[in-house]
């Protein structure tokens, strides 16, 4: 929508505080930009410039977390579309039932969202240990699809409630059963609800520490927090390699922004407000 | 388009899931060692260590577990571990209360026979014995010493202003004074539960005394006594009035820093401070120096890490876990980690010569202090965990606000927690 | 024909159930096991090592209740639920108002502030702790340089400051989100409820609270919700920035947990305080939840 009327003067105004916005919400970032690039003497001065674009911690971030940025890829990108799969086909019944019976099973799986996940932690090894899949890659996919239920049940079925009942009845006609429908249409058409949850699951599996440290034991699983942990406990701090790392490992988060963020704004939302 | 690339990374995931099946398996058929030395010098260490053993012993060869974080983290990890899944056999472990906090929890096994090949007894100060073991037995290598009660200073800024370190309180009051008539902080701190406490150690070790030290470690002194309340008033007069503006708000390198810029001209700090210091810019030597604390004798307080050895292992485990702990014990394995770490070997054996300036000198610190069994570890360690944990806490919060009526409060709540600690059986026997 | 519609009414239900049996079992085994075990384990007096545990009732929560530092903590975090309900929503969606509407750089600007959003807590806490240095970081610099000296602040070492300092950090993540769910939120107000009020000769203002404000509904229970929850669960930003410091001014109920079970190793006590917090985000966060419930209702069938 737009609210506002084209005054020039206005106009000027919106541009001035917008960039002043962005630029207080770009300063902390420029110093960890900067700092990735100085020596650890430079660093002793957080705001100074360095002398020269000096390389090095990019390198040594690169050796410590370039594993990391892998494995976390390897858990992030499968735990994310499954949990949005499985949040979807949790959703898609509550959606369509009617509301007395929908009501229960909808609120059981809601009151999940309020359970802090540090108390999870000893039985979640126990299970994982029980099905064989403690130590796996898998495990922790099975872990994020299983404490996202909530969140992305509550996500879609918020989305799919916008969606025109007219689709249904139509695909009804056509000789569409229910489960066809959640498939061939319901799915395709809820494309833009799908991206914006994939963002939001996307942060939260990327920036686990608590579950992969619960269930991984070795080097070739630990996801890239945990290689930027690293840094910050050691006794010798390293913030150089630090920022370095740190920036190498938004990246890729960075570019599932860029690649969907226009179906992110447009289903974040859902057909809600349509 | 969106579906397409939905389509796509599903393929990539698929294809990145395929390669995940397979390598975490492999990993677990050797022996482990878990550590929380993951990055920098202290990961170059642990290789060298581990590169050190394999050559010495085909047998003691372990693979290397990363646990980012440190000991809150290693627990939680064992923890897990201990219930069922691969515990390691050899792990990165605190001193003292800590590595007691395994041994009561049936998790660990004495290397008493480990201890006697290597010499232990002749080998290791009795200081440092102390912080491997448990009613009488040795539970742990004691792998790396830090000295914690140094006071690194800037040599230019005494220099200029004609001080010299000082030896007693008095002299350590005075060189505070010039240095704050002329416009420099006197003595940086750093927030944290550690650091002030560690600041304690000196005025403590000067009030009890040796003796007085341990009784208080071993549950055997009030904290509210007399002779607490004049310790933490020698460390308040002579520390806490000192302190550089807004301490609380640093960690230990954001206030090193200061001491780099030469906004605070001491430093009472662990030696890591002098790795720092040094990739800052600082001359060891010239820029910058160390004297020890001046708590009456020549004392060292050391903080170190321990090697622990599971008692949870199959036959292979054990094997390859005690050869490993018997390099790492060995004049040549405490060398090949320390150099690279920059701490210095606890085995008195190691020889000297491979150490940096400072290495040398704290090296010979200790080489005395050892001859004069003054070799004292940190309090914090020796405690039982929750008590030290709350002192460290709460002499944060009385520095900051330092008056008559908060010692008390202070010292009163700790010796509510000391009692309640005797009644748990908490504090450590040797 | 009716006989046809029952029909395909069973096979219509039993497809719902099929879809639903998988997540509600998973949902079962992850969450409710999980709790009861947790439960369990706060009635247990237990170093998390031994293979032992003892009972000891309600021991641990009666100490808990009986100590001034976790009456602090519950305080800390109904605060943290406050400022994330309150201050993160409010400047995202004055941010999206601002940046609505035919602005040229438009992507820039929306990157940018949502960009905080997906950097890991731990970079976050590392350059937020360089600008918090009390002398010589960029926060106390900039209040000098324009002349306010007396208000630099010691940030992360006062006790009675610090809580801010953390929300501030929290603030510049928590509010790409808010920003970016009002501003899609608006993009979705149909262009003729506008128009039409404006050539009944509304002003803005009233623009704003009778037609904009009601149909951002949506996205403020999205955004609320999400917060609120985030607000009882906080732990990342407050654990590698403060870690609960000064003298424990700042912790929480998560960083107190994890500080009481695996730096102290009492691990029932530990789950005892897991409990609590979460018979606290229950009380809390209902009301909501049954309030979403009932909407959704509205909107079904």
């Amino acid at each position: 929508m737009t609210m506002h009327r084209s005054v020039p003067l206005l106009r000027a105004c919106r541009y001035v505080a917008a960039i002043l916005i962005s630029l207080i919400f770009f300063v902390p970032m420029l110093v960890a930009i900067v700092s990735a690039f100085k020596t650890p003497a430079e660093l002793t001065d957080v705001l100074s410039l360095p002398a020269h674009l000096d390389t090095q911690n990019f390198t040594t971030g690169w050796q410590q977390v370039g594993r990391g940025v892998l494995n976390s890829l390897m858990i992030t990108v499968p735990a994310v579309i499954l949990s949005v799969f499985i949040g979807s086909v949790a959703a898609y019944p509550l959606s369509m039932m009617n509301a007395a019976r929908s009501r229960f099973v909808y609120f059981f799986l809601l009151s999940g969202m309020f359970v802090p996940f540090q108390i999870v932690q000893i039985p979640v090894f126990y299970i994982m240990r029980a099905v064989g899949l403690y130590n796996t890659i898998p495990g922790l996919w099975v872990v994020h699809i299983a404490y996202g239920i909530p969140i992305c049940t509550f996500f879609m079925r918020n989305f799919f409630a916008t969606v025109p009942r007219s689709l249904y009845e139509a695909a009804q006609l056509d000789g569409c059963g229910p489960a066809g429908y959640f498939f061939k249409i319901l799915l395709p058409a809820s494309m833009t609800g799908i991206a914006a949850l994939s963002i939001v699951q996307s942060r939260s599996v990327w920036n686990d520490l608590l579950f992969a440290m619960t269930l991984t034991n070795s080097g070739n699983t630990m996801p890239v927090t945990a290689a930027l942990n690293g840094f910050v406990t050691a006794i010798q701090v390293q913030y150089g390699p630090l920022m370095a790392s740190s920036i190498i490992s938004v990246i890729p988060m960075l570019l599932v922004f860029l690649l969907f963020q226009k179906a992110f704004v447009r289903g974040l939302l859902g057909g809600s407000s349509k | 388009m969106l579906r397409r690339t939905f389509l796509a990374s599903s393929l990539v995931a698929l294809g990145l899931s395929v390669g995940a099946l397979t390598p975490p398996v492999i990993a677990q058929e050797k022996p482990q060692i878990w550590s929380y030395w993951t990055s920098g010098a202290e990961a170059d260490a642990l290789s060298a260590l581990m590169n050190t053993a394999k050559a010495d012993n085909k047998e003691a060869d372990l693979v290397h577990r990363p646990i980012s974080g440190s000991a809150a983290e290693m627990r939680q990890a064992l923890q897990v571990a201990f219930l069922g899944g691969n515990p390691p056999a050899v792990f990165q472990s605190g001193m003292a209360l800590e590595l007691k906090s395994f041994v009561d929890s049936g998790r660990l096994a004495s290397i008493d026979d480990v201890w006697a090949e290597i010499k232990g007894a002749e080998n290791f100060a009795p200081g440092i014995t102390k912080t491997v073991m448990v009613d009488g037995k040795v539970y742990g290598i004691p792998l790396n010493v830090h000295i914690i009660n140094n006071v690194f200073y800037n040599k230019k800024i005494f220099a200029k202003l004609g001080l010299t370190p000082p030896k007693t309180w008095e002299e350590f009051k005075a060189v505070a004074k010039t240095l704050k008539d002329n416009g420099i902080q006197p003595l940086a701190n750093a927030s944290g539960p550690a650091w002030t406490l560690y600041n304690t150690f000196p005025a403590i070790l000067s009030v009890l005394g040796d003796e007085g030290f341990y009784k208080l470690a071993s549950g055997d002194m009030a904290f509210n006594g007399p002779e607490m309340h004049k310790a933490m008033q020698l460390f308040t007069d002579t520390y806490v009035a000192n302190y550089m503006k807004n301490w609380s708000g640093y960690t230990w390198s954001t206030a090193a820093d200061q001491f780099v810029k030469g906004n605070v001209a001491m430093y009472q700090m662990g030696d890591w401070l002098s790795s720092y210091l040094k990739d800052a810019g600082m001359k060891p030597g010239e820029d910058y120096d160390f004297f020890p604390a001046p708590s009456g004798k020549n004392q060292v307080v050391v903080q170190l890490d321990v090697l622990a050895f599971t008692s949870t292992g199959d036959d292979a485990a054990q094997k390859a876990g005690k050869a490993f702990l018997k390099v790492s014990g060995s004049p040549d394995g405490q060398l090949a980690f320390n150099l690279k770490k920059g701490s210095i070997a606890p085995n008195k054996t190691a020889s000297a010569d491979k150490y940096d300036a400072y290495g040398k000198q704290a090296f010979e610190n200790l080489k005395t202090a050892t001859a004069d069994n003054e070799v004292i570890p940190n309090l914090k360690k020796l405690l039982p965990v929750q008590l030290g944990a709350e002192f460290g806490n709460q002499i944060v919060a009385y520095s900051q606000n330092p008056t008559p009526e908060a010692l008390d409060e202070m010292l009163n709540l700790l010796e509510d927690m000391h009692k309640d600690m005797i009644d748990q059986n908490a504090f450590v026997k040797w | 024909m009716k006989a046809k519609h029952q029909s395909m009414q069973a096979q219509r239900n039993r497809v719902y159930v099929l879809f639903l049996a998988g997540p509600v079992v998973l949902f079962l085994i992850a969450y409710v096991y999980s709790v009861g075990y947790t439960v369990n384990l706060s009635l247990h007096s237990w170093d998390g090592l031994s293979p032992v545990s003892k009972f000891v009732g309600f021991d641990n929560y009666i100490s808990l209740f009986k100590s001034a530092r976790f009456e602090n903590t519950v305080i800390n975090n109904l605060k943290w639920l406050v400022f994330y309900l309150l201050v993160p929503t409010t400047l995202g969606l004055s941010i999206a108002l601002l940046l609505d509407g035919k602005l040229k750089g438009e992507g820039i600007f929306k990157t940018i502030i949502f960009l905080p959003y997906i950097i890991t807590p731990v970079a976050v806490s590392a350059v937020w702790r360089w600008l918090y240095v009390p002398d010589g970081g960029l926060f106390n610099t900039l209040i000098t340089l324009v002349g306010f000296e007396d208000l630099t602040q010691n940030w992360l070492g006062d006790r009675g400051v610090v809580n801010f300092s953390v929300m501030l950090a929290a603030l510049w993540c928590a509010t790409g989100f808010s920003f970016l769910v009002f501003y899609s939120g608006l993009k979705s107000i149909p262009q003729e409820y506008i128009e039409a009020a404006r050539i009944d000769g509304a002003s803005p203002v009233s623009i704003f609270w009778n037609i904009v404000l009601p149909q951002l509904w949506p996205s403020t229970i999205l955004v609320v919700g999400l917060f609120g929850i985030d607000a009882m669960r906080i732990f990342d930003i407050v654990w590698s920035m403060s870690g609960g410091g000064p003298a424990r001014a700042s912790e929480v109920l998560a960083t107190q947990l994890y500080d009481v079970g695996f730096s102290t190793f009492r691990m029932g006590m530990a789950s005892a305080i897991g409990v609590c917090q979460l018979i606290m985000a229950a009380v809390l966060i209902l009301p909501y939840i049954m309030y979403i419930a009932r909407r959704v209702e509205d909107h079904g069938e």
